[in-house]
């Protein structure tokens, strides 16, 4: 006992069961806390050397910033506090529980008079009438008693709200237990495990069997949270964690195959619901598990809990045609696709990659202006999203729409593209002509791209001319209208601009691209007119309003496609759509130890704030007078004044209850 | 705010009053349960029996609840009445033209005009809250407290008519108001208001109205900003991950929560002023007539704060579990809920240092005022400065 006693005021344990401690860790797990919501967390490392610079990349990085909930200093900051409050449970835990429990029948008279609420008066009543009619009084208001003799003198002691400590104890408790939970479902295991060299995250995307065998986790680990897609019509036995810069690939004692995936859309194209219906088949199961999952709805399988998280596309299957858009003729070439997969190509003008990154089967914007149906959102059809990629890695980043889109009542085939993320997208607006095809536009570009030809086309031009000066003004400038095409076909407007900034003085800049936007304009009106030729309109003396806006629209396209990247269009001509659903699995043997934590703290919180630890004392002592000594004494934890009431009534009734002796009652509150 | 013990809630339910309260709130749970069991789930069928039950032991602890609810009982039904015109699904243009014409809808009960007349109400009450405390008038004081009252009333029936119209838009967008920024921050409003009056009426103190009703003021004018600048009290449907029972307890524990940290901390305003004055031995000031004393407005800060303290982890671990259920993890670090743990480790803190510790005066005061910045942000910050698993209202 003695032992124990000294243990308990060991000064490690007093610093580590100090309030101060306590405070003073919350408060780094707050500052803590948030440093993780300001800085995005478990991003891919390179997204964060652009945003920080290699120097500082590597100080977060070694602070274990990027992941900062499980970082080594956290977790640490987190023993501390389980540390500081079990040091707080042991050295208050005895003498609460004693407090609790006991009915603090030792105080003196002396004592009781000095509380707070404290009254004593004298009667000629028996104290066995008094302690009778006290008892009683006192049980009525909800208290235990406790009746003591000593001699001539009778004590009882009356306690209610001793739950009140109890809160204390579930509340601290609480804490405890919802860490020790958490601690199971965290990651530390892998942390530790890395750090023994047994298991090292794969920061490549590969398939599953080309993953290093350090990052694959048996299918006896305790706990994980992982993700994994799964197209429709195939299954999967593993799912992914994410684990520092990489990830880790958990093996399952199943297997999910997901047989029909659905999604659902609001009016608004916002996703209403999505759901999977999926087959479990283990080994030891006999019938295979159907079920069907949705968000809010996931399947509990043993240990585990099968979650719908996501969706996406599970390689869906695509025919297009690539035109080329610096060729001299007009026609596509056929290819073939799966999102998800790469198509190389080897062109005359180098080998490149085109990346298939996904397919949105809606575009959903929303109108300026409700439409003449009073819709407020527009669906612009299914898109494609894809990169393609140089040689030496450049990509550039696209997202074509499969069909046409209209704007004030011409039509478009559109394609969005930028050249780095940081960017927003551009777009090339492609007119279509009266087939609702490229074809038009496809001829025009191929003889702007066409230099030999375009001579041709401006001899025979010029030589419409009738005005013989006008002609002869035309002949010396055929040489720089070409000049200008080019210059415009390789760099747009800004090319032009470009040339001028250096050839021209600024007073006289703007005035002068004036000019040769007039004289490239005359050029291409020629080529555009040797198209509509080609196309069979011919000898046309005015051209209509759709053919010179045609014209408008090709010449603002032909100025994007300097910047469109490498010389090529990809109309997407048809699709197989196949969707992949986003599951995630987990298994948490934590959680239900971290909900009876969370349930005792509820539990605690409301003893601790709604249960008021209150006693009564009542002191009667016959003096040698034959008469009767009273004391009626009472207190509440720290606040007084909420007993007073309950005071006052009992000492009218105690009070009333007795005859009085000369000396009257006095009362302290 | 103290629980009554149960033998006050008995002896209420013994007075006839008490009576037909409680048999009332029962009687509409079962006609709601007979006209839409079809619709609810057994959670549903629970949330219902456990509401019934709350405000009708709320009721019997507190008879002004009684009225208050018979009142926005009546507007509300007086609002969905107007409606009758046009049914489930008719589309939300359908719904707003009916509410142009309708002159009830219109000018009163619509849900859009309720909420303006709540934000009206409440400015108008904040300013008479401080006019009564300059004239010393308990008339005026007299008139701000109705004034809150009727806000509170318009407020919560406008809820609830916004709760219809959003089944008269489209059935599949029907939802309970309470899933993005507007509606929480009518919520917040609401719920701040009956936390302030129900302590006016216990510990009289109708001095501190204009502090609290700054910080409701506050949020009307974020509600007419989004409004009016972002048209974000058009109903829209709901996201997947919210289409759950869980959200119809989850947002209203928290905003419990977070109504009783702003109410405390606006009562530590007048409570710093007071102290102030004290201290520099100004005891001619009129304020110190006017004001509570400091020992009253302790006590309802703390009482405030306790209390929220108690919802809000009762919030915390509700979200847990609907967390667990949803996002496949109790816990993941996602913003909203790192903010949710650093609010309440900052209240566990505070009940600490009062508790143990015993600390009362100045520090616990501007302690309670800077936590509602920490409770802002978590509320308000975090929409607008981070993403997360929580991006359900942005700016």
């Amino acid at each position: 006992m003695e032992k124990k006693h000294s243990l308990r005021h060991h000064p490690l344990l007093t610093f580590l069961g100090s309030m101060n401690l306590a405070i003073t860790l919350l408060v780094m797990l707050a500052v803590a806390s948030v440093i993780g919501t300001v800085l995005k967390q478990n991003e891919a490392y390179a997204s964060y050397v652009i945003k920080f610079g290699p120097f500082w990349f590597e100080v977060f990085r070694n602070l274990e910033l990027y992941d900062v909930y499980s970082a080594i200093w956290f977790l640490a900051v987190l023993a501390f506090l389980l540390a500081s409050i079990s040091a707080c449970v042991w050295r208050n835990g005895a003498h609460f529980a004693k407090d609790m429990v006991s009915f603090q029948e030792d105080k003196h008279p002396a004592q009781l008079k000095k509380m707070n609420l404290s009254a004593h008066w004298t009667t000629n009543t028996a104290p066995a009438h008094i302690i009778e009619r006290a008892i009683t009084s006192i049980q009525a208001q909800g208290f235990k008693t406790k009746t003591e003799e000593k001699g001539n003198s009778q004590l009882i002691a009356a306690k209610k709200g001793s739950a009140h400590r109890l809160g204390y104890f579930f509340t601290h408790l609480a804490i405890i237990v919802i860490c020790l939970g958490a601690l199971l479902d965290s990651n530390l295991k892998f942390k530790f495990q890395e750090w023994a060299g047994m298991v090292e995250p794969e920061t490549r995307s590969l398939a599953l069997t080309d993953v290093n065998p350090k990052a694959n986790l048996a299918s006896d680990n305790f706990s994980f949270r992982g993700s994994v897609n799964i197209p429709e019509g195939k299954s999967a036995d593993v799912v992914f964690l994410t684990f520092k810069d990489g990830y880790l690939v958990q093996k399952l004692p199943f297997e999910v195959k997901v047989v029909d995936f659905r999604v659902e859309h609001y009016d608004t194209g916002m996703p209403k619901s999505f759901e999977s219906d999926i087959i479990l088949i283990a080994p030891d199961l006999k019938e295979p598990i159907k079920a069907t999952l949705s968000v809010n709805k996931p399947l509990f399988y043993k240990d585990y809990a099968i979650y719908q998280s996501s969706f996406g596309d599970g390689g869906s299957t695509l025919k297009l045609n690539a035109y080329p858009l610096s060729a001299l003729n007009s026609s596509a070439s056929e290819l073939a696709g799966e999102i998800h997969r790469d198509i190389p190509l080897n062109t005359p003008i180098g080998n490149y990659k085109v990346e298939l990154d996904d397919y949105k089967p809606n575009n959903i914007i929303p109108l300026p202006e409700p439409d003449a149906n009073g819709k407020k959102v527009k669906n612009l059809g299914p898109s494609v999203q894809f990169k393609v990629r140089d040689g030496a890695g450049q990509a550039v980043e696209y997202e074509n729409y499969l069909l046409a889109i209209d704007r004030a009542q011409a039509w478009y085939q559109v394609s969005k593209f930028r050249k780095s993320r940081a960017q927003e997208f551009d777009f090339l607006m492609i007119p279509l002509d009266t087939n609702q095809s490229m074809k038009r536009f496809m001829t025009f570009l191929s003889l702007v791209n066409d230099q030999k030809g375009l001579d041709k086309v401006l001899d025979e031009s010029i030589a419409q001319e009738t005005d013989a000066t006008k002609r002869d003004q035309l002949m010396t400038q055929k040489r720089f209208m070409q000049q200008l095409v080019n210059l415009f076909r390789a760099r747009g407007f800004d090319g032009i601009r470009g040339y001028l900034d250096q050839a021209v003085g600024a007073d006289k800049r703007e005035a002068v691209f004036e000019q040769y936007l007039e004289i490239l304009t005359v050029a291409m009106q020629s080529l555009y007119l040797k198209t509509l030729e080609v196309e069979g309109i011919k000898n046309k003396t005015e051209a209509t309003e759709a053919e010179r806006r045609f014209f408008a629209d090709s010449i603002e396209a032909i100025n994007l496609l300097a910047h469109y990247g490498p010389p090529m269009f990809f109309e997407i001509t048809s699709i197989d759509q196949r969707e992949s659903s986003g599951l995630q699995i987990t298994k948490s043997p934590g959680k239900n130890v971290v909900f009876l934590g969370s349930f005792m703290l509820i539990v605690g919180v409301f003893l601790l704030f709604y249960v008021r630890p209150q006693r009564i004392w009542l002191w009667v002592n016959q003096n040698e007078h034959g008469e009767s000594e009273v004391i009626l004494a009472g207190k509440d934890g720290k606040d007084d004044s909420q007993l007073q009431d309950a005071f006052s009534n009992l000492l009218q009734q105690n009070q009333s209850a007795t005859t009085p002796s000369e000396e009257p009652a006095h009362v302290t509150h | 705010m103290s629980l009554t013990n149960a033998s006050g809630l008995t002896q209420q339910l013994a007075n006839p009053r008490g009576l037909a309260w409680v048999v009332g709130i029962f009687a509409l749970a079962f006609l709601s349960w007979t006209k839409f069991a079809s619709v609810m789930d057994e959670y549903e069928i629970g949330i219902l029996i456990g509401t019934s039950a709350g405000l009708a032991a709320f009721g019997l602890a507190w008879r002004s609840m009684q009225t208050l609810f018979t009142i926005v009982l009546l507007m509300a039904l007086a609002g969905i009445g107007s409606y009758a015109g046009i049914e489930i699904g008719a589309g939300a243009d359908k719904v707003m033209a009916t509410a142009e014409k309708a002159f009830f809808l219109k000018f009163l009960f619509s849900s859009q005009s309720a909420i303006m007349w709540m934000n009206a109400l409440f400015v108008l009450a904040m300013l008479t809250y401080f006019f009564a405390l300059w004239k010393d008038s308990s008339f005026s004081g007299k008139v701000a407290t109705s004034l809150t009252w009727s806000a509170v009333a318009f407020g919560f029936a406008g809820l609830g008519v916004r709760w219809y119209e959003s089944y008269l838009i489209n059935p599949d967008y029907g939802h309970i108001p309470v899933s993005n920024l507007y509606e929480v921050f009518i919520v917040f409003a609401l719920v701040t208001a009956v936390l302030y009056l129900y302590y006016e009426q216990k510990a009289n103190t109708k001095a501190l109205g204009g502090f609290v009703l700054a910080v409701i003021s506050a949020a009307v004018g974020f509600i007419l900003w989004y409004t009016f600048g972002r048209e974000a009290h058009v109903i829209q449907p709901l996201v997947p991950a919210l289409k759950s029972y869980w959200m119809k307890i989850h947002v209203p524990a928290n905003f419990v929560g977070y109504g009783t940290f702003a109410l405390a901390a606006m009562i530590a305003i007048p409570y710093l002023w007071r102290s102030k004055l004290e201290a520099t031995g100004k005891t001619d000031s009129v304020l110190l007539t006017r004001l509570p004393t400091l020992a009253v407005m302790d006590d309802v800060m703390y009482k405030a704060i306790a209390f929220g303290f108690a919802f809000f982890t009762i919030a915390t671990v509700l979200g847990a579990l609907w967390a667990a259920e949803a996002w496949g993890g109790y816990w993941s670090w996602d913003p909203k809920e790192t903010w949710a743990l650093i609010v309440w480790l900052n209240y566990a803190a505070w009940l600490h240092f009062r508790m143990s510790k015993g600390w009362r005066g100045p520090v616990m005061a501007w302690w309670a005022l800077g936590g509602l910045l920490v409770t802002t942000f978590a509320f308000l910050g975090v929409n607008m400065f981070l993403s997360g698993l929580h991006s359900y209202g942005t700016l």
